[in-house]
């Protein structure tokens, strides 16, 4: 076990290599002088060129990527070229309401989406069946900013009861959270409840059954179990894109996150803030990945971790 | 049978409490017309609810003011780092100017009790007030005032608003004297401005640029308490102010990007004051809790023609716009008829704006529009309009396309972000017709047209010349800049707007609206020409 994860953690090296690799030649060739967008429209042309010169940005793509990596190898990670302020200290100032954010939708989406999968599984065809799934289907279809517009109305102004905006209390997530769960809780729903159909029919559960076991045990013990990897794996990937999905919600409830800073960073062109949160982002996704596969070796001692 | 009926209900269910928040009462039309002038709009007057929220306005000393910006530069002249228009609110409230501009855009006395010209236009006298001090303790002298634009005034950007400037000399405690390389007109509106904002030389010195930017110390009448990224800025009033403690104590400044929210916290009281607001959201408000006003802004949106390249090398083809852009429709369009349509690229409100009927005026006019294209040699090909995806200015070129197309001109929209719109436009080889994106002045005056089409600045090195550029137009923008005289000043300024005119080198459509929205309990709330541009003792609850 040791030695696979080793293994892992040694692979996301090129993994993350690879990634802002991309990222940064993307960003350089996207068209557009970051130089010429700092120093302003009136900016005398000798000026920009200090200014490309200060932001290395005469050099070539390679050197300044060499440059930039060996500097996050040093735990330098630098500064916005807009403001100044240290990219890891904005990132790490905006990561709790991210992370809280995520964590509460997420919770969300499992407390909600496999429960009712279950169910929708067990009385598969049933009326709670098709309740269920519709009611899924309709949150996911509502878009995020609607959603939560409407939530806003009616919770906070029409009967006051949720603040509407920022990131002071858990409170004020309450809201957000539920935005952010809503799309991805018809997934998980119709994930959790195929996945338990499929195992439902193999052979150890008929087996089980013939035995005389009852049914709650059959699903709790046997079937919920094994059905239960696919789940995990949606799980990993729901928390890989939280930062893409977070944006409209973050927008939407005034929340001071990474997905709003990393997509202002983007239009700007403010390289350093882009690559700092890409970084840090695939290492958090490599790492995700990996806690998924740990759990499917303890959920299903069949599955083997060895390097 | 059952399951159907379950179901059917389940589903009306949903949609009850999926559209409870969408129910509201009509909507009523906007009840002023669009004039230029400051505008005040409240949705309703009830008197019982308005006794409501004076009532709930009673003891408070606190003001939320929400903006879809974050502000975070508070540096006044970084010379190392970008600066825009976010932070003016921060920044005019932390420090002050040795001048300030009225409401009215005149000249009022702060730091400075008074002021001389020096007949030649190359000297300024400043006379200082003897009883300021930083927020640090430090008493404010002449050597904050010489420090602080000696070094703003020869930083990139502060040397186009401080435009000609030498040095600053200090006379003694109180008197300084600024020495201009020659006259520059509206110098003593470049000192109401960002770049003459006033800093602490010591404490500067001790700490450096950086760390005066984390920590902020001006005279103003709010120190600055704490910046939490993406989220707020907070400020507390300044005891030892010295024109006196301001009624607002504590003044929380949140960032709010999307409109709805901004419209929600509004009505629900999150926030007391939306600076920057959009005004379609506005005209829809349905609450007496709170009013709102408009001011024209000091930014033009200007259509401007690729006079270099392609069809808009046609003198025909360029009029046929001139006169083929309805703008009427483009203001109810874009700003809901609020905006002032613009005629010159000179705002309303600037100095040195030649008085109406001094300059030509091209009217819309469909008829001789087709008059002018069928002059003209264009033959169909494509007519490619490039603005900034997202702004206000995409929604303009998307009516100027319907306008155009109706003309005959087969006109494309090219909506893409601000660095890629810098890059085709300023930089790129010339792949467009036009270019819609407004454009904004720190000085408040008609010197702003020489950072359109003077050829000192416009034909610099590896920026595009789109043809605007011309001896007698660097002349008269010349001359404009350097005289003293407000009379003649107009004159210069009126034959520049004619050459331009003439020429067709673009078409002005309107100049862009400041609103504003706050509680109608709160006093003094007055948007100004210059966006962002409000001072915050100068606001009280009722």
């Amino acid at each position: 076990m040791t030695k696979y994860i080793m293994k892992r953690i040694l692979m996301l090296i090129p993994v993350v290599i690879g990634i802002t690799m991309f990222i940064y030649v993307i960003m350089s060739l996207a068209p557009g002088d970051p130089a010429t967008l700092i120093m302003g429209p009136d900016a005398k042309y000798e000026d920009i060129l200090a200014k490309r010169q200060e932001l290395g940005l005469n050099d070539p793509i390679f050197i300044r990527y060499l440059k930039y990596m060996a500097g996050v190898i040093r735990g330098d990670f630098g500064t916005s070229w807009y403001n100044g302020y240290n990219v890891m200290s904005e990132f790490l100032s905006r990561l709790p309401n991210t992370l809280t954010l995520g964590l509460m939708s997420m919770a969300i989406t499992i407390v909600i989406g496999i429960p009712f999968g279950v169910i929708a599984a067990v009385r598969q065809n049933g009326a709670i069946d098709y309740c269920t799934l519709v009611l899924a289907m309709l949150f996911s279809s509502m878009p995020a900013f609607w959603f939560g517009l409407m939530a806003q109305i009616y919770f906070c102004i029409t009967l006051g009861w949720l603040p509407a905006t920022g990131a002071d209390t858990l409170k004020h997530f309450i809201l957000p959270s539920i935005t952010l769960a809503s799309g991805s809780l018809a997934g998980q729903v119709r994930l959790t409840r195929t996945s338990m159909l499929e195992v439902n029919k193999l052979d150890y559960v008929r087996t089980a059954r013939s035995k005389g076991a009852s049914e709650s045990r059959i699903i709790m013990k046997h079937v919920l179990r094994n059905g239960m990897l696919p789940v995990v794996t949606s799980i990993g990937g729901h928390f890989a894109t939280l930062i893409g999905g977070a944006i409209v919600t973050e927008s939407v409830f005034a929340i001071p996150g990474v997905a709003s800073l990393m997509i202002n960073a983007v239009k700007i062109r403010d390289v350093p803030v882009v690559m700092g949160i890409i970084v840090v982002i695939s290492v958090f996704v490599g790492v995700v990945n990996l806690l998924v596969d740990l759990t499917y070796a303890f959920i299903d001692p069949r599955v083997k971790l060895d390097g | 049978m059952k399951k159907k009926a379950l179901l059917a209900g389940v589903l009306s269910a949903m949609a009850v409490i999926s559209l409870a928040g969408c129910g509201s009462k009509p909507a009523s039309a906007p009840t002023t017309a669009a004039d230029g002038q400051t505008t005040t709009q409240a949705a309703s007057e009830t008197q019982s609810q308005t006794a409501e929220t004076t009532s709930a306005a009673a003891g408070r000393d606190s003001v939320t003011v929400a903006c879809a910006a974050e502000p975070d530069c508070f540096f006044p002249f970084h010379s190392t780092l970008g600066t825009n228009m976010d932070e003016v609110p921060i920044l005019h409230n932390v420090y002050e100017t040795p001048i300030k501009l009225g409401p009215d855009n005149s000249h009022e006395p702060l730091l400075a009790e008074s002021w001389e010209i020096s007949e030649d236009g190359r000297s300024y006298t400043l006379h200082l007030r003897d009883d300021v001090y930083f927020h640090n303790g430090d008493k404010m002298t002449a050597e904050d005032v010489a420090f602080t634009l000696n070094s703003a005034g020869h930083t990139s950007a502060g040397s186009a608003q401080l435009a000609n400037y030498d040095n600053t000399e200090v006379l003694d405690d109180k008197t300084v004297v600024i020495h201009l390389t020659d006259p520059y007109g509206p110098f003593l509106n470049a000192l109401c401005g960002r770049f003459a904002l006033i800093v602490n030389k010591s404490l500067y010195e001790e700490i450096g640029e950086d760390a005066y930017n984390d920590a902020p110390v001006g005279t103003g009448p709010y120190k600055f308490m704490s910046r939490i990224s993406g989220d707020r800025v907070t400020l507390e009033a300044y005891d030892k102010y010295w024109a006196g403690e301001p009624a607002i104590k504590n003044v929380t400044f949140m960032v709010m990007s999307d409109t709805n929210t901004q419209m929600i916290s509004l009505e629900n009281g999150d926030i007391d004051v939306l600076i920057n607001a959009n005004i379609g959201s506005l005209s829809k408000l349905q609450t007496d809790k709170v009013k709102w006003e408009t001011k024209d802004a000091s930014s033009i949106d200007n259509l401007a023609i690729n006079c270099s390249k392609g069809v808009g090398t046609d003198i025909n083809f360029r009029r046929a716009l001139q006169c083929g852009i309805n703008k009427e429709e483009l203001n109810i369009g874009v700003y809901e008829g609020y905006a002032t349509l613009g005629d010159i690229q000179i705002c309303p409100s600037f100095s040195g704006r030649p008085d109406p009927g001094t300059y030509k005026v091209v009217e819309y006019d469909f008829e001789k529009a087709k008059e002018y294209l069928a002059a003209s040699n264009y033959n169909g090909e494509e007519f490619k309009l490039v603005t900034v995806a997202g702004t206000k200015d995409e929604s303009g070129a998307q009516i100027i396309q319907g306008q155009l197309i109706e003309l005959g001109i087969n006109c494309t929209v090219s909506a893409v972000d601000a660095a890629s719109y810098n890059a085709m436009t300023e930089n790129g080889d010339g792949d467009y017709g036009a270019k819609l994106r407004f454009s904004g002045v720190s000085v408040l005056d008609a010197d702003g047209l020489y950072y359109q089409y003077n050829s000192n600045f416009v034909l610099q090195p590896g920026k595009y010349d789109a043809g605007v550029c011309s001896d007698e137009l660097d002349d008269l923008l010349q001359k404009g800049r350097v005289e003293v005289d407000p009379e003649k000043r107009k004159e210069f300024y009126a034959q520049a707007c004619d050459l331009i005119t003439d020429n067709a080198y673009g078409v002005c459509l309107y100049y862009e609206v400041n609103a504003c929205a706050y509680n109608s309990s709160l006093n003094g709330v007055t948007p100004r020409a210059l966006t962002g541009l409000y001072f915050f003792n100068d606001w009280s609850w009722q």
